[in-house]
């Protein structure tokens, strides 16, 4: 048997947050999220979720998500779950219009890196948001369970 | 290994990672015997979570507590995956083949999954998974943060010695011909 030598990356994965930098802006009562995509990364399309105020506002397929601007992502054919929509590049992400003068919203998203041939688990973020607010960096939530994520559509 | 560049990003490999690497090859070079004298392995040789997770049990696909030691003794290869990591589904095919490949030299493969029942079982069926698959909850990703993994990403795999010392740690994937080194 041939020893192996020690084969940990120094350089590794970037953290999640420096591969998807996301930012949130509350804006004449319109949420938007500025979602950042590192070259040589990308993030699933059907796997993003937002709660606005506590109230689950579906996933980023929703109808009720207003628009789903400037990036449409590109089809990937997934050999285990079929076409799956990713976003390589970065975008903007316009969700439901809110009438208070802050509102919270939390997002769950997953990518992964084409680069490092790695994927990362779900992350949850939460933006506390005034009106006004532009480009708010996201506050970093436990992880969502994994038995929310990963629904039928996606991985059955 | 001598490549001078990442084996799984394609970027360039800095001085001082390569310096590191060939250093460590240099002493393998000098090792006695398969595992005495390698100091740089058996010197911190199970690092966090691991000691944690070589006396851990998981539940198998098949419903049965199945705990980590019971493949003590043999070159345990622990590859932590999901479905929902593309990554880690390429690179199973391999890892069945070397399983059939090295069996017989006491190569052992586990592989935990980080993921719910179903997707895993079809999974595993359609591709013939010869060796055992367990399933592990969230709190793994965490875990394996301290085994090397800092950002807790997926795939992630250990290769433990007979002796219960971490040979390999790799983040990403693991390659056939890696496997294939250990065993030659």
């Amino acid at each position: 048997m041939t020893p192996v030598v020690w084969a940990a990356d120094s350089d590794g994965p970037l953290p999640v947050d420096e591969a998807f930098p996301v930012t949130a802006s509350f804006v004449g009562g319109k949420l938007a999220l500025q979602v950042g995509v590192t070259p040589g990364h990308y993030l699933y399309r059907d796997r993003f979720e937002f709660w606005v105020d506590g109230k689950d506002i579906g996933s980023a397929v929703s109808p009720k998500l207003t628009k789903l601007s400037q990036h449409k992502g590109k089809v990937k054919n997934d050999p285990t779950f079929g076409k799956t929509t990713v976003f390589e590049q970065p975008f903007v992400l316009e969700l439901v219009p809110v009438a208070a003068t802050k509102t919270e919203l939390e997002l769950v998203f997953q990518g992964c890196s084409e680069v490092a041939g790695i994927c990362y688990p779900p992350a949850k973020r939460l933006f506390a948001l005034t009106a006004g607010t532009k480009n708010l960096p996201a506050k970093a939530l436990p992880p969502p369970s994994l038995k929310n994520q990963f629904k039928p559509q996606v991985s059955q | 290994m001598s490549e001078d560049v990442r084996p799984d990003s394609g970027r360039p490999m800095s001085s001082g990672k390569r310096a590191l690497i060939l250093g460590t090859a240099a002493v393998a070079a000098c090792g006695a015997g398969a595992w005495g004298g390698h100091w740089w392995l058996t010197r911190g040789a199970v690092i966090g979570e691991e000691a944690k997770l070589l006396t851990a049990s998981f539940e198998a696909l098949d419903g049965k507590t199945t705990p980590i030691s019971t493949w003590q003794g043999k070159t345990l290869i622990v590859n932590f995956w999901a479905t929902w990591c593309g990554p880690c589904r390429e690179e199973m095919p391999e890892f069945v083949k070397a399983q059939n490949e090295f069996a017989a030299k006491g190569l052992q493969f586990v592989g935990i999954a980080i993921d719910r029942r179903a997707p895993v079982e079809r999974f595993a069926k359609n591709l013939a998974i010869n060796y055992p698959i367990l399933l592990g909850d969230a709190a793994w990703l965490e875990a394996v943060k301290t085994m090397g993994n800092p950002q807790g990403v997926l795939p992630f795999t250990l290769v433990i010695s007979p002796k219960s010392e971490v040979m390999l740690r790799r983040v990403g994937k693991l390659k056939y011909g890696e496997i294939e080194a250990i065993f030659a």
